[in-house]
């Protein structure tokens, strides 16, 4: 649907992992992500590090702070200096999350819209002017939340779709995330899946979880992948290809070579669908 | 329930994460699951903080640390979208704050060096000037200061503080650092006499030679023997050369 400059599996991107990947890149990591809002316009030697790494291998950008939900005003000047970093970087596709994260200003992390009518016109808007500023098309992400907003007036399927039928953009579908709202929310995740416009899905997020209680998972990204999710990824290929697939892993980040054994996983996976060529519709991936 | 508006529902549960003691949580949301979003997103900036001022953090104690974290979090509008810029919003924050939360009067200015070696390891700027000459004669020709460095005057000995000095204000004294991050991309701090200061300050804002920075000095401390004040400042500037601190003189051709 859109050009992401990726394909296979990939790794999320952290300070903590520039030293062991110097050493060398295991050939199952195809691409990396990063946020921008931890890079850009960093000096030092990490900047110099990160920029080493850009220049030799592909990566998306998913983005933390744009707050496309909230009610303060687009970040304009920010989302230029976003377009800098991706033109800097040769970084083609930009995701962001279905969430907000300010008030009348910063806060830092995801909060869940509220499924309602005027909150997707209000988001549609506000996707469509960061499309005009980046000179893409971005994807938006399906977020893990907590608390069902008690004046929603459609389900969260419903939501993503209509933001995405009127932004016009595409859908970056975390797995995990799937998951962990099935458990929360009391649905079922194979079934949620199916009401996905998969002509508008492009890439894909693997990650792991906290569990607070039988009842409440927390979307941590600081466990491995658990089983229930390896096989909703086995179904998200089978239901809509072999997208690129990207592990997140963003706290007790276990050694390289521990890590690259998830990615490996998703790489094995995605090989085994390919040949199967069960896919309704192959993905085309462009080149950068 | 009729057609609530998002906005004044996402500013109700804003209000409640940022303060849950001072707003209700929104009105249909369980206390359980709004909880999650209270400590993760407090949790969230407070570990940029405590990431930044390890000292400030060990010597005020968890408790007080965590009050002074959330009395931020509470009050204050960070604008910034950078994590990495949080700690910076926070030293701000510190200084402008009302003084209705009594915090030692050293705290300021601790935290805020602290922050200068966060600051100066991703400075976007690199330690290198096209042009300069890291041989050239410092008195003859115009010292260049590092790019990626501050010149900073505190009224404590903040480089002193920690378990065993706990300075009142009573033991104020005017302290003098030159931080800068070396070619090795190590940031150091550099303690300076009030003439080095002074010196360092002029190399910044003055097109001066370095014997003309201290022929200045010479006249604002009216010294008896101006040789004296130029080979000390010689020696000065070459030892701050050799910690790559001034990186050599300018084209003498301008």
């Amino acid at each position: 649907m859109i050009p992401t400059g990726v394909t296979g599996a990939g790794l999320g991107l952290r300070r903590e992992l520039i030293a062991p990947l110097q050493a060398g890149v295991p050939a199952e990591i195809a691409f990396f992500e990063v946020a921008p809002e931890n890079w850009m316009d960093m000096g030092g030697a990490s900047g110099r590090q990160f920029r080493a790494f850009t220049e030799q291998h592909p990566f998306t950008a998913h983005g933390l702070s744009l707050s496309l939900g909230g009610t303060l005003p687009l970040d304009e000047l920010f989302l230029r200096r976003v377009r800098r970093f991706l033109d800097e970087h040769r970084i083609t596709l930009y995701t962001e999350h279905l969430t907000y994260t300010t008030d009348d200003a910063q806060l830092y992390d995801l909060m869940p819209i509220p499924f309602t009518g005027d909150a997707v016109r209000h988001v549609a808007r506000r996707i469509r002017r960061v499309q005009d500023i980046l000179e893409r098309r971005i994807a938006i992400e399906n977020a893990s939340y907590y608390v069902q907003s008690p004046i929603d007036e459609m389900s969260e399927s419903e939501f993503i779709r209509a933001v995405l039928d009127e932004a016009d953009c595409a859908l970056h579908l975390d797995v995990n995330n799937v998951y962990v709202n099935s458990i929360n929310h009391r649905y079922d995740p194979k079934a949620f899946l199916d009401t996905l416009p998969g002509e508008r899905i492009v890439y894909l997020h693997m990650a792991g979880h906290f569990q607070e209680a039988d009842d409440l998972l927390v979307d941590t990204h600081g466990a491995d992948v658990i089983d229930p999710v390896w096989s909703l990824l086995d179904y998200t290929y089978r239901r809509f290809g072999t997208l690129p697939t990207l592990l997140e892993r963003d706290f007790n980040i276990p050694p390289l070579a521990k890590l690259r054994r998830e990615v490996a996983k998703i790489a094995r996976l995605q090989a085994r669908h390919a040949s199967r060529g069960s896919a309704p519709g192959t993905p085309r991936h462009a080149r950068r | 329930m009729p057609a609530a508006d998002f906005r004044d529902y996402q500013r109700a549960f804003t209000q409640h994460v940022r303060d849950p003691r001072a707003h209700p949580r929104p009105a249909g949301v369980p206390a359980r699951r709004m909880n999650v979003y209270n400590e993760l997103m407090f949790n969230n900036v407070r570990g940029f903080l405590d990431a930044c001022f390890p000292v400030a953090r060990s010597l005020l104690g968890e408790a007080r640390w965590l009050r002074i974290a959330r009395r931020f979090f509470a009050e204050h509008r960070c604008t910034t979208p950078l994590f990495r810029q949080i700690p910076e919003e926070f030293v701000r924050w510190m200084h402008t704050r009302p003084a209705s939360a009594p915090v030692p009067d050293h705290l300021p200015h601790l935290l805020h060096y602290e922050w200068v070696e966060l600051a100066l390891d991703v400075m976007p700027k690199d330690t290198r000037v096209a042009g300069v000459d890291d041989s050239g004669d410092l008195l003859s020709g115009r010292p260049v200061l590092n790019p990626v460095s501050l010149l900073l005057e505190y009224p404590y000995a903040v480089h002193k503080i920690g378990p065993g000095f706990r300075p009142r204000p009573s033991q104020r004294e005017t302290t003098c650092i030159l931080a800068f991050r070396n070619h090795a991309d190590r940031v150091r701090f550099i303690v300076l006499n009030p003439v080095s200061a002074r010196l360092l300050a002029l190399v910044r804002d003055t097109r001066l030679t370095g014997r003309g920075a201290l022929r200045r000095i010479v006249r604002e401390l009216n010294h008896p023997s101006p040789d004296v004040v130029v080979q000390g400042g010689r020696q000065i500037l070459e030892n701050l050369r050799a910690e790559e601190a001034i990186l050599g003189t300018a084209p003498a051709r301008r």
